[in-house]
């Protein structure tokens, strides 16, 4: 188990820290916001200058093949200044759907186009207001070696810029597949959605889509294993985004006990705010040990991925939850207000609850892999 | 190959040679070697593996070997842990002389001290017990009052400490008592080291609600301490308890750790207990989501706790890890207690042994006794001002 970092590792998050809080903090997502953009385009360049959209790739493909540990503590720094950016959906989990997938031409054609940063890539799963793949109607018909694909997705992040989507579908047989569609094939049609985080979501309707033979990365009775694989990593991935919204939140928070006064008195002295505190911190160090963990498993592909990655969004998500409801109790009325990133934390907090699955799915299926 | 590897296989070979196939499973409270005057074992194999680990030292890998101790460095102990780990090899012998004692020993005790009580402690022949808290000194340890007067070559002890474990089988005592009452609290306060059997000691054990009654109230009556018995000098027993405390709270959070996963774990439990639906899952879904909070829990804090060992390891300790490791797993183990009285019902409150098996009774006895977990060695509370004092530099009043 990896829980203590490599040194290039450490170099990797130290260099991400500074880049982020330095380029891209959390005023650039207000920015944004305002001006209803996705993603910084200039920025996005810069960050595949530093070879971020390329880590998941691998050096057959142009890649660096830094390891998924690496993109996940770039998550983390994310998470922290709120930065919008293709770098989970395409860089992590879209170069992963090509890399586990079955397509040759697939990987030749898009990962070194991932690696430079140019294509962008997302995975459209759900369907429903809940995530589970286990619900998946999206129907794949056999044709001319590939696949005919009817079927709508919901809540498809980065869905409105995507080059491409990596949908997963049930074939004739029940069986799940996962296809590479064109984001610009006739039959595609997007609408946008907005959530209370201000990042782009897409409604996604796919109706009689020719898919190739090429454009097929799973088929078959691999083809669960695969997009189960594919998910963990997605799902680990909004738990570093969360970890460090969390980390962010609690530290201003703690900040801000040590400047509020009431009653004459610093509020950080009153031992009922202290004690709520040290019991987030401690829920905090926990999630970092959790975290690191199942990004290890992520990286090594390790057989208790599904088991680690449950476990890391459940205490993920109930652990920003916590400390972002905290931040606002302690902020008091001015943690409501636009003008504080509380509130920004708050919200995308929420939308990456969701994201691939709230706790109860996840301890649901805790419960299941453990055999109960 | 390096000497670090070398040492490895060495270790791993001995171990294997060594190690009694039934030393080699999960031990339970009642499989602890007994150390001191009462030594006990509670079968053959565990005294054979006790006596060959003790003739290397390895009771206490880390102590000197002039004392007695395996005086290995921590690279190679880390490597023995690991070795003992991966083997299932149980620890020869779990003792506060060796666990919480001997590190302070080492740490702050003179030449004589060290000579005449550490070797004892690695060969398991002295039983040692804590006298911290009094009737009117809890969570408030350093306004504690037991006297300690000076009178040239001894003290004069009166006095009484109360929740000392096991102190009607104990040998010696180390006790923080009060040798000056006219300076700030903490500024008076002398750490001493007192045989049992010194006249003026008396015993009393306190009867639990759980039945048990390993505390007990220890009552000093014009009791003669020799002077050379203070540890670090004359009141500085405050820097010897504090250093001391963490190797208890460590020990109290590792203990929490260890005896998770019992025969009847919380899983199999409600299988027992409640049954399981058609699809095979546990009936009842309210429990099940908490016996899985509980596991994912567990998980967390061992993942944790092996991170901050890692991390010591790589010379990047973390100073807040240890201070939440405590609050973290004496929660959790209640948690656990709880969920198994519920899952139990009836069965999980048995007191007599007509109708309850063993794991029942255990189940009764833990729920009770286990609420002394987050009360000794500094109470929840205590811990979370801790954390928020020294982890997060709040102020105090």
């Amino acid at each position: 188990m990896a829980l203590v970092l490599t040194e290039d590792q450490q170099m990797l998050k130290e260099a991400a820290k500074g880049f982020i809080s330095e380029t891209a903090p959390v005023d650039e997502f207000r920015r944004l916001r305002d001006a209803n953009e996705a993603y910084d385009a200039e920025l996005w360049q810069q960050m595949a200058e530093l070879g971020w959209s390329a880590i998941a790739v691998p050096e057959a493909y142009d890649g660096l093949d830094f390891g998924l540990t690496g993109l996940g503590l770039i998550a983390v720094e994310a998470g922290r200044q709120l930065l919008a950016s293709p770098l989970q959906t395409t860089a992590a989990i879209g170069a992963s759907a090509l890399v586990l997938g079955k397509s040759e031409s697939a990987r030749k054609r898009l990962l070194p186009q991932i690696a430079t940063g140019e294509t962008f890539v997302t995975l459209a799963v759900d369907e429903n207001n809940h995530h589970d793949p286990l619900y998946t109607t999206a129907k794949a018909v056999s044709a001319d070696g590939g696949y005919t694909l009817d079927g709508s997705k919901v809540f498809v992040p980065e869905g409105n810029y995507a080059d491409f989507f990596v949908v997963v579908a049930r074939d004739e047989a029940e069986r799940f597949v996962m296809l590479l569609v064109d984001a610009s094939a006739p039959g595609v049609t997007k609408e946008a959605v907005q959530l209370i985080d201000s990042r782009d979501y897409a409604n996604v309707q796919f109706s009689g889509i020719s898919v190739s033979a090429d454009d097929v990365l799973a088929s078959g009775d691999e083809a669960e294993a695969i997009v189960q694989t594919l998910v963990d990593i997605a799902t680990i991935m909004a738990a570093c985004e969360l970890y460090g919204i969390a980390q962010k939140a609690f530290e201003q928070t703690v900040q801000y006990l040590t400047e509020r006064e009431q009653f004459g008195q610093i509020i950080g002295t009153f031992q009922a705010l202290q004690h709520r505190v040290a019991h987030a911190f401690a829920q905090l160090q926990l999630l970092k040990s959790v975290v690191l963990d199942a990004l290890d498993a992520a990286e090594k592909n390790r057989p208790d991925l599904a088991m680690a990655a449950s476990h890391v969004k459940a205490l993920a998500n109930d652990t920003a939850q916590l400390i972002t409801n905290e931040a606002i109790q302690m902020h008091g009325g001015i943690g409501l207000t636009d003008e504080l990133d509380i509130g920004l934390y708050f919200k995308r907090v929420r939308t990456l609850r969701n994201a691939y699955g709230l706790s109860s799915y996840h301890r649901r299926r805790f419960a299941r892999l453990s055999g109960y | 190959m390096s000497n670090l590897d070398q040492f490895r296989a060495e270790t791993r070979e001995w171990l294997d040679s060594n190690c009694p196939a039934s030393m080699r499973t999960v031990g339970r409270r009642e499989d602890m070697v007994v150390p001191g005057r009462n030594q006990t074992f509670p079968g053959e194999d565990a005294k054979i593996w006790f006596e060959r680990m003790r003739d290397k030292g390895w009771t206490c890998p880390e102590y000197p070997v002039e004392y007695g101790g395996g005086g290995l460095d921590v690279a190679q102990a880390k490597v023995l842990r690991e070795e003992m780990f991966a083997l299932r090899c149980r620890a020869p012998l779990t003792d506060i002389g060796i666990a919480m004692l001997g590190p302070a020993l080492l740490e702050f005790g003179n030449d004589e001290q060290k000579a005449e009580h550490i070797p004892k402690i690695v060969r398991g022949e002295v039983r040692w017990c804590q006298g911290y808290s009094e009737p009117g000194a809890g969570s408030d340890l350093a306004g504690l009052q037991c006297r300690a007067e000076d009178k040239g070559d001894h003290f004069l002890v009166n006095g009484t400490k109360i929740w000392t474990s096991f102190a009607t089988e104990s040998d010696w005592i180390f006790c923080l008592v009060r040798t000056d009452p006219d300076v700030p609290k903490h500024d008076g306060i002398s750490f001493l080291l007192i045989d049992m059997q010194t006249p003026g000691i008396t015993v009393t054990p306190i009867q639990l609600i759980s039945g048990d009654s390993e505390f007990c109230q220890v009552f000093f009556e014009d009791v003669k301490v020799p002077a050379g018995n203070v540890v670090c000098g004359v009141n500085k027993g405050w820097t010897v308890a504090k250093g001391l405390l963490k190797h208890e709270r460590k020990m109290i959070a590792e203990l929490s750790q260890d005896f998770i996963g019992g025969k009847l774990s919380l899983r199999n439990a409600a299988a027992e207990y409640l049954g399981n639906n058609a699809e095979g899952k546990l009936k009842e879904p309210g429990l099940r989501a908490a016996i899985t909070n509980h596991e994912m829990n567990m998980r967390a804090i061992g993942l944790t706790a092996h991170r901050s060992h890692l991390e010591g390891l790589a010379g990047q300790l973390d100073p807040r890890i240890p201070m939440i490791m405590k609050y973290v797993s004496t929660t959790e183990f209640q948690a656990k207690d709880e969920l198994m009285a519920e899952l139990l019902g009836y069965r999980g409150l048995g007191w007599g042994d007509n109708y309850f098996d063993e794991e029942e009774l255990k189940a009764s006895r833990s729920l009770m006794f286990n609420k002394s977990l987050t009360i000794a060695g500094g109470t929840n509370e205590v811990q979370l001002n801790i954390i928020a004092k020294r982890a997060l530099n709040l102020p105090s009043h």
